[in-house]
């Protein structure tokens, strides 16, 4: 089948024609999981209704002394305005920052690649063997910084230091620092280029580093605070838990990814059998990348998410890149097959709805007198507080309200707690939920405020203090009984 | 192994080893049916009803509540095959399923043994597919869909068999007869287009052709031995569309026709026969032109969609391109009548009888556990059971099949079958709803609605109190099964 080739006045549109299929791939995907009815399950929710509110944080958390100012000030920002030009919802903003982010992620790596078909690869395996592209799903700002990072990495490999590479990567990490916050973990990258010996990359990448958090800073108006509150969120985050398990999920240790393990060895094991001949592991950025990140995913498994697979994808693409250029002509019709192959496999596998991944979402039901009015006088009044122990709660909550005049105990980090409510939130975190640990919170109710907890319908949680009402499937709304409350 | 220790004295029995190694392979093939067979094992779903429709004797209209959807049976040959067996045996629905999964297993694992000349080479292809794809399972479910993975693994393996020759007229008779009988067996005949299709990829196009020719014709003839070939062609088309349209989501498919996660260790036995191939030197007809690699791509592909592509296309497929390369791997290593390659095959022999016999996650004795509504094993549900024209109500199919395996005479219908694709429109859409709000007790509301006195409503759930459906009178049947049914006054 292969053996035939396309008359030579067809040949020259084959190189085209895999660039559009790679790139139509790379479109309709996210198309088709909104078409599914998608909605990501967290942050990129509260970054949607924060941007409809047009409120700071302090106005819709109730937050501690350690939380001074928003972290990912440059979205909401960006948000903001996408919001007040188009006057989207808060539903709108999130298919916006889906799609967008999706497309931007991957668009990004096609130019830096001769063989665009080796980015569906990299795409490909990273959803069987780690689920990846459903963090690129997720509609959330640091898949900027994946894709400035992969976009670094890429620009390394394909090219020599200069001054205009230094202008390039300043604007593009101060953009990252400005939507991200993260400003320090670009110093996983500078000293992945470090292992690597590419020290002119480092010296580089290292001074755009620090331009472009500077830059980022001035930005936000209060350049120290922003810097000094980005390491106090991560030391918080971490060091304030006793063990692993009441961490956010993101903060949790990973188990070693073995698939991940099996995949380097593969393309190690391609290199010796083909002989490529491609720059030698020890001076590849992406593949120290991908140890240092591996090695601190057993401490938080962001690194290896957010770091570590992202120049894991970048090895796989350069190295399935060599291989495909010296196995295949760029104008073949073997080439094109291959393609057509790959795109159909990688559509398949990333739109599939596996344990209901992109449909999971079409059966919440969410706190809003909008959607459920019978829940008039359950939500939280005027001023109230809205106490629940559940952080999905806050997400779909806000999202559902972005303009309500209530605040939430915990929103989209435990950290920003203050200190007493935090140890209440960990407290039931530690007893698997246990009605008992809520006591603090039910002693300071006022009538105005709700306590929202998860469970069946089969009896409300055990706090006898507050009358329950079985608000939506699966979540019962208390409050402090009416008469007693008068 | 001991070759050298006194060569002369075993010298005359070298020539029985391939004998001895061929025979090894044919009883580790039966043996470990037989075995498992003997822990109690009784497979989850549609051999049960198989053999209940077996012995019973009535067309599925008398069975199930169908919608107009429904023509004919689609396994028309495997009923009418067990039912003779019935008549003849009368052995009972389970002993019916005994037969099944025996007789099945042990076609698929033999069928590879006549084009082999190392067969050791396909136990360790039976135990990789085993310990990567829990194919195990799926070998033991007693079903007729095993008679197509024998015709795919005789097709595949023919053709290895004969490597580059031409083939010949007699393998299109051959072929024909063979999907004739899988097709009617069987039924999802438009499925043969997969080989079909891999045989063209890999560039074999004769062999192709012959394929094609030898499906149309096959086709026809076993949708012809139904005596509705029209009907019988159509409906395994019309099942198929409706499997998957009806639903909103994947989740709320049959697990078989769910996604696939991408299949890893596919993917990892797949590269480690690259590697086996480039380190050994195997001299292996490159894998762009072998119809079996292509088939294993195009049902990894597919697998997105429905994971049953991978698992009854796909790692056929592959089971042949791994038994074909460890074959000349084998070949290159040991001399056919050599003590060593006796002294491996028994070690795979035992290897392979062990992975599939070893009772992990309960995975033969489950069924141990299992209460099955019948006043026959329990004579305190006497009342419970639907009574003579009435409708079983379940959303469960494991109800249907367990059910019906035990009361193959029983005189009621189910709502629910093998195939909500069966049902009628407006039970599908209950069926449904069940399923979108996992389960929740109101969505049963329309089937409440219509439930007459001789019907009754069977709901999986702990014993800690009935399902929340307080117009009918539950009685906790057996355990983690209640019945409902209309209260016998109202009803009166």
């Amino acid at each position: 089948m292969f053996e035939f080739e396309l008359p030579e006045r067809f040949r020259r549109h084959v190189p085209l024609a895999v660039w559009v299929l790679v790139a139509l791939v790379i479109v309709v995907i996210p198309l088709k999981i909104i078409g599914l009815g998608y909605l990501p399950a967290d942050d990129a929710l509260r970054h949607a209704a924060k941007a409809v509110s047009g409120k700071p944080w302090p106005e819709i958390l109730v937050v501690g002394d350690t939380f001074k100012i928003d972290h990912n000030l440059g979205w909401h920002e960006i948000l903001g305005a996408v919001h007040h030009a188009t006057n989207w919802d808060a539903e709108n903003l999130v298919v916006f920052s889906v799609v967008m982010l999706f497309l931007i992620v991957n668009g990004a790596m096609l130019p830096q690649l001769k063989r665009p078909e080796a980015w569906l690869v990299a795409l490909l395996a990273a959803m069987i063997v780690s689920d990846l592209p459903q963090r690129f799903l997720l509609g959330r700002p640091f898949i900027l910084t994946i894709t400035v990072l992969m976009t670094t990495l890429f620009t390394a490999q394909n090219g020599k230091p200069n001054w205009r590479t230094f202008l390039l990567f300043t604007p593009l990490i101060a953009a990252c620092a400005f939507v991200h916050g993260v400003w320090y973990l670009w110093a996983l990258p500078v000293g992945a280029f470090f292992f690597a010996g590419q020290f002119r990359w480092t010296l580089l990448l290292a001074g755009a580093w620090l331009a472009g958090t500077l830059f980022a800073a001035l930005l936000t108006g209060h350049p120290a605070d922003y810097l000094s509150e980005a390491v106090t969120m991560a030391f918080h985050s971490v060091g304030q838990h006793a063990t692993n398990r009441t961490e956010v999920t993101e903060l949790q240790p990973f188990g070693g990814d073995i698939l991940a393990v099996i995949i380097v060895g593969a393309l190690v094991a391609l290199r010796l059998l083909v002989k490529l001949n491609p720059l030698p592991l020890a001076k590849n950025p992406a593949f120290w990348l991908v140890c240092g990140c591996w090695i601190l995913g057993f401490r938080v498994s962001r690194f290896w998410e957010d770091w570590g697979w992202p120049a894991l994808m970048v090895f796989i693409a350069t190295e399935i890149q060599s291989l495909l250029l010296a196995k295949f002509a760029a104008d073949s019709l073997r080439r094109l097959l291959l393609a057509m192959i790959l795109a159909v496999a990688t559509f398949f596998a990333v739109t599939n709805d596996l344990n209901s991944r992109w449909t999971g979402s079409l059966t919440w039901q969410f706190l809003s007198t909008a959607e459920h009015p019978e829940l008039e006088g359950w939500m939280p009044e005027k001023g109230g507080v809205l106490y629940s122990a559940d952080m999905t709660i806050f997400y779909q909550t806000f999202f559902k309200n972005p303009n309500a005049d209530w605040k939430y105990i915990l929103g989209f980090d435990p950290t920003f707690m203050p200190a007493e409510d935090f140890d209440v939130y960990h407290k039931v975190a530690w007893n698997f939920g246990d009605a008992k640990a809520y006591a603090p919170w039910v002693k300071k109710m006022r009538a105005t405020d709700r306590l929202v907890i998860r469970g069946n319908g089969g009896s409300p949680p055990n706090i006898p203090q507050l009358e329950w009402n079985y608000g939506v499937s699966g979540i019962w709304i208390g409050r402090l009984p009416r008469a007693a409350a008068k | 192994m001991n070759e050298n220790t006194n060569p002369s004295a075993f010298e005359p029995l070298r020539r029985f080893v391939p004998l001895l190694v061929w025979l090894a392979v044919a009883a580790t093939v039966l043996a470990i049916p037989l075995k498992i067979i003997g822990l109690g094992y009784l497979p989850a779903d549609d051999a049960l009803r198989h053999a209940a429709k077996a012995v019973s004797g009535k067309p599925w209209s008398e069975i199930l509540v169908t919608g107009s959807s429904f023509h004919i049976d689609h396994n028309f040959g495997w009923h009418l095959f067990l039912r003779q067996i019935f008549l003849w045996s009368h052995c009972g629905a389970e002993g019916l399923v005994v037969f099944s999964v025996v007789a099945l297993f042990a076609l698929v694992g033999w069928s590879a043994l006549p084009w082999l000349k190392r067969p050791e080479a396909w136990l360790i292809a039976l135990a990789t597919a085993a310990v990567c794809a829990d194919l195990s399972d799926r070998l033991m479910l007693g079903r007729p869909f095993l008679l197509t993975t024998t015709g795919l693994l005789t097709i595949l393996f023919s053709w290895q068999a004969r490597g580059a020759a031409r083939p010949k007229w007699w393998l299109a008779v051959w072929f024909t007869l063979l999907v004739a009988v899988c097709s009617f067996v069987h039924g999802v005949w438009y499925l043969w287009s997969l080989p079909v299709a891999a045989f063209f990829l890999a560039g074999e196009f004769r062999w192709g052709l012959l394929l094609a020719v030898a499906w149309l014709a096959g086709v026809f003839l076993g949708a012809s031995f139904t005596g509705h070939p029209f009907d019988s062609l159509e409906q395994a088309v019309i099942m198929a569309q409706r499997a998957f349209a009806l639903h909103a989501t994947q989740r709320t498919l049959v697990s078989e026709f769910q996604p696939s996660a991408g299949d890893q260790y596919g993917l990892i036995v797949l590269g480690g026969l690259l590697i086996l191939r480039q380190l050994a030197k195997l001299g292996a007809a490159p894998l762009a032109k072998n119809p079996a690699f292509w088939l294993a791509v195009i049902s990894w592909i597919l697998s997105f969609k429905a994971v049953r592509f991978a698992a009854d296309w796909g790692w056929p497929a592959l089971m042949v391109l791994v038994a074909g390369d460890l074959q000349l791997l084998l070949q290159s290593r040991f001399a056919a009548d050599s003590f060593k390659r006796l002294a491996l095959a028994g070690g795979i022999a035992l290897t392979t009888f062990l992975i599939f016999t070893n009772d992990i996650n309960s995975r033969w004795t489950q069924n141990l556990t299992w209460q099955f509504l019948s006043t026959t094993e329990h004579p305190e549900l006497a009342g419970w059971m639907p009574e003579k024209g009435g409708i079983l109500y379940s959303a469960d199919m494991t109800i249907f099949y367990q059910t019906f395996f035990k009361n193959p005479n029983g005189d009621w219908r189910y709502i629910l079958g093998y195939e909500p694709a069966f049902m009628a429109d407006e039970d599908f859409a209950v069926y449904h709803k069940v399923m979108w709000n996992f389960g929740d007790a109101k969505a049963y509301a329309p089937w409440l609605k219509k439930m007459r006195p001789a019907d009754r409503l069977v709901i999986r759930g702990d014993g800690g109190g009935p399902p929340n459906i307080p117009q009918l009178e539950w009685n906790y049947g057996v355990s983690g099964i209640w019945i409902g049914r209309l209260p016998r006054t109202s009803a009166k």
